[in-house]
């Protein structure tokens, strides 16, 4: 055995560098299934395929929610009147123009839809996740409400196409999925 | 053969030595005692639960009910269960306001403190992943809020989508929870436990009167104003286990729901993913934190608040540096004041979390929460 007071230091620094890199590499790599084993699996995401919805018996006032991507997307069938009053200015509303990335750009419009009288929203509030309640009727919340939607978990509310109001906990609109309409009756969503 | 074993196992590194504590210790020093008794009683309770329980989104509210109705005293098993979730979280706030009313927290104890906000913090999380295994309408919508407060933050979204395995909460995040509450958390616990009552043992428990004890032993024998942590100690909180487990019974047997605040009745309904509950309300224990989401009318800004008041229990020990010289002494009678201005401003934002929303809530939760910092920071 050598003499403890005959130690290289230069040498054992560079031990020392050289095993904690590797070891640091050895851990980052030991950890990496840990941490991929729980990012959604191949069946959680081959689950988000399009869905086509029918939306003959749809009256208007009604909703209709159907499910895609394990999350509710809402159809509605807005009033003309309900139209008509989504395209004035309202000042209460956060964004009321959609500047916010919520909708597909064909939905960049007062009534955030393809055709004004249909809504199609994805019913997740943006707060924290919970589903809203539709409240079509106007004046049920208030002398100025116009009907629309209100999250039953912090009370934030949202306009008949889905805009938030301002000082709501909801920092932005519902969002909007990709949809597109293989003829007048018949929507495909996703 | 005592010899035997001596020569062969480290008995004094197990159980410890015998230590000191000393003689004024009054009735507010058993909750530690107590907090202990009821995470034992808790694993015992849990161990038993899971040989019922199966963790997957179509069976898990089915397997519970299948042991309140079916199992032999299944029901007893449960209660015990969620009852005492609830008691840890009275005890702790009992045994964290005993720190704030003698100093506890003061030098040396620095560390002992900051590891008991360490394990608050965990009893809370485990506590909340507990709450979403019996798969009702509360526990699915719950777990939904909290982990999409993850969202507010950068990449959080990603976070939260890895958190649960999936885009929405699901089986899958239901069995996640499942394995971290029975085996991660309690595990961390058992650590973090460890070394608070290491930390305590290192310095010395405080005293009622905040006098300076020495509490070690230089020659075995109790210093002067100490007794002996065993017999005469243990005798004490032998007798406060008695008298909490008898109360403790008496919720579990006659009041098991505990009117709404230990099982409430909306959980009894199997999750729906499709529909949020119209009357939604979270458990008590998690109501200020509720009231403050609520009132603050700014997504990142409330869960920056919830974030921050569980944060600035950290800074408690170093805080009365901050006060003006004329408040450095305070008499115990201002103090005591202040701190039960503290405990009503904080049962008052409990209520105010478990009340429906309406136009005043936000101001007053508000003026509650201004209130409370004030009054803790007049008698830290």
């Amino acid at each position: 055995m050598s003499d403890p007071n005959d130690v290289d230091l230069e040498r054992r620094k560079l031990l020392k560098v050289v095993a904690c890199t590797l070891g640091a590499c050895g851990v980052a790599a030991a950890v990496t299934p840990f941490v991929s084993a729980l990012w959604p699996s191949k069946m959680t995401q081959a689950a988000n395929e399009p869905i086509t919805v029918d939306i003959r018996a749809l009256h208007v006032g009604e909703m209709l929610t159907v499910h895609w991507h394990a999350k509710p997307v809402w159809v509605i069938r807005r009033s003309k009147e309900a139209c008509d009053e989504l395209r004035q200015l309202n000042v209460n509303l956060l964004d009321p123009d959609s500047l916010v990335d919520q909708q597909p750009a064909f939905a960049q419009n007062p009534y955030r839809a393809l055709r004004p009288d249909i809504l199609i929203l994805v019913g997740l509030c943006t707060h924290l996740g919970c589903i809203p309640n539709f409240m079509p009727q106007a004046l049920s919340l208030g002398p100025a409400w116009e009907g629309g939607f209100l999250c039953p978990c912090h009370g934030s509310r949202f306009d008949l196409a889905g805009r938030v109001f301002k000082h709501m906990p909801a920092p932005k609109n519902l969002f909007v999925p990709p949809y597109h309409f293989l003829d007048e009756h018949t929507v495909v969503i996703g | 053969m005592k010899h035997f074993w001596r020569q062969r196992l480290p008995l004094e590194l197990l159980i410890g030595k015998n230590f000191f504590v000393p003689k004024n210790l009054n009735v507010w020093y058993v909750f530690g005692a107590l907090l202990l008794l009821s995470l034992v009683l808790q694993v015992i309770t849990g161990l038993w639960l899971t040989f019922f329980y199966i963790p997957t989104a179509e069976q898990a509210f089915g397997s519970i009910q299948q042991l309140l109705r079916q199992v032999p005293c299944g029901w007893i098993l449960r209660s015990l269960h969620t009852t005492g979730a609830s008691a840890i979280v009275v005890l702790v706030y009992l045994h964290l306001l005993r720190g704030l009313l003698y100093r506890s927290y003061r030098s040396p104890r620095e560390v002992v403190w900051l590891l008991g906000v360490v394990l608050l913090w965990l009893l809370l999380l485990e506590a909340f992943l507990g709450y979403l295994l019996p798969w009702g309408q509360m526990s699915y919508w719950g777990a939904t809020v909290v982990t999409n407060m993850l969202s507010s933050i950068p990449g959080g979204q990603m976070l939260a989508t890895w958190l649960r395995g999936d885009y929405v909460v699901s089986g899958i995040t239901l069995q996640r929870f499942f394995a971290l509450h029975i085996i991660a958390l309690p595990c961390l616990l058992a650590w973090v436990i460890r070394l608070h009552i290491a930390a305590l043992h290192h310095v010395g428990s405080g005293n009622p009167s905040q006098l300076s004890i020495e509490t070690r032993s230089v020659d075995g024998k109790a210093p002067a104003h100490c007794v002996a942590f065993y017999p005469q100690q243990v005798q004490k909180e032998c007798m406060a286990w008695l008298v909490y487990l008898g109360i403790f019974c008496g919720v579990v047997f006659f009041v098991p729901r505990g009117f709404g605040f230990l099982m409430d009745a909306l959980n009894e309904n199997l999750a729906n993913p499709w529909q949020t509950p119209s009357d939604i309300r979270p458990l008590w224990y998690m109501a200020p934190f509720y009231a403050l989401l609520r009132a603050i009318p700014s997504k990142i800004a409330g869960i920056v608040a919830i974030v921050l008041s569980l944060l600035s229990l950290l800074a408690i020990p170093w805080l009365h540096h901050l006060l003006p010289p004329c408040l450095v002494k305070r008499s115990l009678k201002f103090r005591i004041t202040c701190l039960s201005v503290l405990v009503a401003c904080f049962i008052g934002l409990t209520m105010l979390g478990l009340m429906p929303l309406t136009v005043w809530l936000p101001s007053v939760t508000l003026s509650l929460v201004a209130i409370g910092v004030v009054a803790l920071v007049l008698a830290v």
